[in-house]
């Protein structure tokens, strides 16, 4: 299983345009999703796409690092992701510039889908009367 | 039947689980890489066999060796999910170059 998510993307523009589209919420908006993102660390904000049957179509973030013009991170859960990590890290190549973009922490979600399997496996009863809710009080 | 709630409720055996998730690995990396006895992971091993979360075979080349692989159906579960992310912003990256081909081209950059 994947650890993360990888990509290695040259642009053919400067670092600080690519900068703007990545910290901007009317770019971030047209070319990601409609959101009311700010680049100030631990601004908390939202995407809101089209929902699906399993999703809401909302992902909650959370600004984590800023560093003009070099690195963005910030917070991504939605649907069946908790508190997973994107990344985008720029590195200037003359007038290009290359992203370095990764999206990772996946552990939660094989934990939830884990959780899930085991309560679909017909063992309800027991498991949600008793050990749920102790499984949740131990793991918060 | 083994209580798999409780096999993956421990810390240990949750994560022993998520790295075999990540690959198979042989009992002796597994003790190495948490620093508890050999004689202890051996039990986690067998609460995470018993309720079938792991399956163990002996290595082909290396007999001594016992490599453990996690078995479970929710692994391709999260294989399929995270493919499809794969694929969600592998076209939103493209998206945003056409997106900076957009701004040069209108004279805003």
């Amino acid at each position: 299983m994947k650890k993360a998510i990888k990509f290695e993307v040259t642009y053919d523009h400067p670092i600080a345009n690519v900068w703007k589209a990545l910290t901007d919420k009317e770019a971030m908006s047209e070319w990601l999703m409609p959101c009311d993102m700010e680049p100030v660390v631990g601004h908390k904000f939202q995407f809101r796409t089209k929902p699906y049957p399993g999703f809401d179509g909302i992902v909650n973030c959370e600004v984590l690092t800023v560093d003009e013009p070099k690195l963005l991170a910030f917070s991504w859960s939605g649907g069946s992701l908790e508190n997973t990590r994107v990344t985008f890290r720029l590195e200037a190549q003359g007038e290009k510039t290359k992203l370095h973009f990764e999206h990772g922490g996946f552990d939660g979600l094989l934990n939830k889908l884990i959780v899930r399997r085991i309560l679909a496996a017909g063992w309800k009863k027991k498991i949600l009367a008793v050990q749920l809710p102790k499984y949740l009080k131990h793991n918060q | 039947m083994s209580d798999v709630f409780k096999a993956i409720a421990d810390t240990t055996r949750r994560e022993i689980l998520l790295m075999l998730a990540q690959q198979p690995t042989n009992v002796n990396e597994i003790a190495e890489k948490f620093q508890v006895s050999r004689p202890a992971i051996s039990r986690h091993i067998k609460v995470l066999r018993d309720c079938n979360l792991i399956s163990v075979e002996s290595d082909k080349v290396d007999g001594r060796q016992i490599n453990c692989y996690a078995q479970l159906e929710a692994l391709a579960e999260v294989e399929a999910y995270i493919s499809k992310l794969e694929s969600f912003w592998k076209s939103k990256l493209k998206g945003l170059g056409s997106y900076l081909d957009k701004q040069k081209e209108e004279g805003k950059e």
